[in-house]
C-alpha cells in the first residue's frame, strides 16, 4: 500500500523535486484517499478531482522541464469553505451562499497556487465559522478521524480533519476566537494563528474583522512555517496587513530550549481541565524543563476585561457584516447561529466602543508583565472533544470558550500555536499551545518545532491515523 | 461571479451597499507597526 499521504510536506516535496513523486500521482493518490474517507467523515464540501488533475499535469511538465517552483511545488492542500477560490464554490458553511461561485482567488490562495500548490478541494466547517463544534446543519457533521462518534472541534473542523486523516498535506483556516488552533488540537496536528496582520484576509468572509486570522494547519511545526512563508505579507486589498518582509523558515533548527524562558499563567489557562487532559499538559511541560526551558509563573493582568471584550467586539462586528442578507434570510441559518444573533442585538454602541478601549489598555498591560518571557505555554484545548451532538444550540456561544484557551491570543493579536502534545486515556489528542509577542511568530515556531521533534509526535500520529482509518474502515463496512 | 452581485442578483438585495459588505478596518488598537502600515 502506497502511504505517500502520511509525507509531510518537507518529505514530500523533496521527493518531488527529485522526481521519485510526481504531482499527478500524489494528486491521485490524495483524490484516492478523499473517496474513501470522507464518506465516513465529511471533511469536504466540494473536491475540485478534475481541476486539481489538470493543475498537477501542467506542474508535473513544469517538474521535467526543470522550473521547480519551491516546497509547494505539486502538493495537494485544501482550502476552509470561507476562503475564496476562484470557479469553486465557496459556501462558508451555509445554505445562503451555496450557489456562490466566486470569480477571484483569495490573496492567500493566489500566492499558495503560484508557488505551486495543488487545490485538492474546500473544506466543511462551522457554518459560517461561528463555532466551535464543526457540527453544520446545511453540509454534515464533520466527523474526528481519531474516533468518529467525536466532534474534530471548529469552526475549521475539515481542516483539522482532512490533515489528520491524510486527505490533504496541509488546510488554511480561519481563527476568531480559536477556529484554526482547536481543530488542530482536537485533531493531533499543527495550527498558527499568526500575528494580527501579517496574512491577508482578503477574499475570505469576514466574522468579526478587528478579530478575524488566517493560517495553517498542518501535520509539522516546520511545514506551518514554510506555508507561512508563503501566505504572508503586506496586501494592499487588506488594510490591516502590516507591510514588511518576513521570514519564517527554520533553516536552524533549535537543539534544546535552554536560555528559553517560558511563562505559566496558572489563571484562566489552567481552570476547568478534565484530569486526563491535564495529565497530558502537565507532561509536556515537564518535557519543556528537561529541553532546558525555564519555566516562570506569571499573573497576567486583565484577563477578564480582554475575555470580556472578545464577545462584545465578536458578537457586535458579526452582526454587522451578516445584517444585509440576516433579516430576509434568517431561516436558512442553523438554530445556533440564531441563538447568537440574538445576543449580538443587545449589545450596544457603547460596549461595542469601550471593548475596543479596554481591548488596548490590556494589550498594553499584558505585553508589559510578558517582557521577560519568550512565549507563554498552556493547553489549547482544556476538554476532551465532545460526543457529536451533545451540544445543545444556546451553548454554541460559549463553547469556544469551554472547549479551550483559545479566544485570548486572537483579542491580543499574538501569534499563537497549537503542538499535538499526546493522548489522553480514551487516545484523543491534547494540543500544547505557545503565545508568543507581536511579531515574534518564527520564535514560536522555532520553540514549537524543538518540542515537536522531542516528543517525535510524526511517529505517533502516524500510528493514531493507521488505527483511526481501520476504525473508519471498519465502520464503512459495517 | 463578485460577492456584491450574488448579493444583488442571486439573494435579491436590491439595497445592499458595497460599504456593507467589505471588512473596513476601523482605527484597531492592534496596530502593532502603525508607520510601516500601508497607506
Amino acid at each position: 500500500m502506497n502511504e505517500n499521504f502520511y509525507l509531510s510536506i518537507s518529505e514530500l516535496s523533496e521527493q518531488i523535486k527529485d522526481r521519485k513523486v510526481s504531482p499527478v500521482e500524489i494528486t491521485k493518490e490524495t483524490l484516492a484517499r478523499i473517496n474513501q474517507l470522507d464518506p465516513t467523515i465529511n471533511a469536504f464540501i466540494t473536491v475540485l478531482e478534475e481541476d486539481a488533475l489538470e493543475h498537477a499535469k501542467v506542474l508535473e511538465n513544469e517538474i521535467s522541464k526543470g522550473q521547480y517552483r519551491g516546497p509547494l511545488h505539486g502538493v495537494p492542500i485544501s482550502i476552509k469553505d470561507i476562503i475564496q477560490v476562484k470557479n469553486a464554490p465557496t459556501t462558508s458553511g451555509s445554505k445562503i451562499f451555496e450557489n456562490w461561485i466566486p470569480d477571484e482567488d483569495a490573496t492567500v490562495v493566489e500566492k499558495l497556487k503560484n508557488a505551486g500548490a495543488i487545490i485538492i478541494g474546500k473544506n466543511n466547517m462551522h457554518e459560517f465559522a461561528m463555532g466551535a463544534t464543526s457540527e453544520n446543519p446545511h453540509y454534515g457533521v464533520i466527523r474526528n478521524p481519531w474516533n468518529i462518534e467525536k466532534i474534530p472541534g471548529g469552526s475549521s473542523g475539515g481542516s483539522g480533519a482532512a490533515v489528520a486523516a491524510g486527505m490533504s498535506f496541509a488546510s488554511i483556516g480561519t481563527d476568531t476566537a480559536g477556529s484554526i488552533r482547536l481543530p488542530a488540537a482536537m485533531c493531533g496536528v499543527v495550527g498558527i494563528k499568526p500575528t494580527y496582520g501579517v496574512v491577508s484576509k482578503h477574499g475570505s468572509l469576514a466574522f468579526s474583522w478587528s478579530l478575524d486570522h488566517i493560517g495553517p494547519l498542518t501535520r509539522t511545526v516546520k511545514d506551518a512555517a514554510t506555508i507561512l512563508n508563503i501566505i504572508a505579507g503586506n496586501d494592499k486589498k487588506d488594510p490591516s496587513t502590516i507591510k514588511g518582509e518576513y521570514d519564517f523558515s527554520l533553516s536552524n533548527p533549535r537543539k534544546d530550549l535552554k536560555g528559553v524562558t517560558v511563562g505559566i499563567c496558572e489563571k484562566y489557562f489552567f481552570e476547568d481541565m478534565e484530569p486526563s487532559v491535564q495529565r497530558v499538559i502537565e507532561n509536556a511541560l515537564f518535557k519543556l524543563e528537561k529541553l532546558g526551558a525555564t519555566i516562570k509563573k506569571v499573573e497576567l493582568p486583565m484577563l477578564d476585561e480582554a475575555l470580556h471584550a472578545q464577545r462584545m467586539i465578536a458578537q457586535s462586528e458579526v452582526l454587522a457584516y451578516h445584517q444585509p442578507w440576516l433579516e430576509k434570510y434568517s431561516s436558512l441559518y442553523g438554530e445556533d447561529l440564531r441563538f447568537r444573533f440574538d445576543f449580538g442585538k443587545n449589545i450596544s454602541a457603547l460596549d461595542y466602543i469601550n471593548a475596543q478601549r479596554y481591548r488596548q489598555k490590556c494589550i498594553t498591560d499584558i505585553l508589559d508583565t510578558l517582557k521577560d518571557i519568550d512565549v507563554l505555554v498552556g493547553p489549547t484545548n482544556t476538554k476532551q472533544p465532545y460526543t457529536i451532538g451533545s451540544l445543545g444550540p444556546k451553548e454554541a456561544i460559549n463553547n469556544m470558550f469551554t472547549l479551550g484557551k483559545t479566544p485570548l491570543a486572537c483579542i491580543l493579536g499574538l501569534p499563537a500555536l497549537t503542538v499535538p502534545c499526546g493522548v489522553t486515556n480514551d487516545k484523543l489528542p491534547v494540543g500544547l499551545q505557545f503565545i508568543g509577542k507581536p511579531l515574534k511568530d518564527q520564535h514560536v515556531l522555532e520553540i514549537g518545532d524543538c518540542f515537536e521533534r522531542a516528543i517525535s509526535w510524526n511517529k505517533q500520529l502516524k500510528q493514531h491515523v493507521d488505527n483511526a482509518v481501520m476504525g473508519i474502515n471498519k465502520v464503512s463496512l459495517d | 461571479m463578485e460577492f456584491h452581485t450574488y448579493l444583488t442578483e442571486v439573494l435579491q438585495l436590491k439595497d445592499v451597499k458595497e460599504v456593507e459588505i467589505v471588512s473596513i478596518e476601523p482605527d484597531l488598537p492592534i496596530s502593532f507597526e502603525k508607520g510601516d502600515k500601508e497607506q
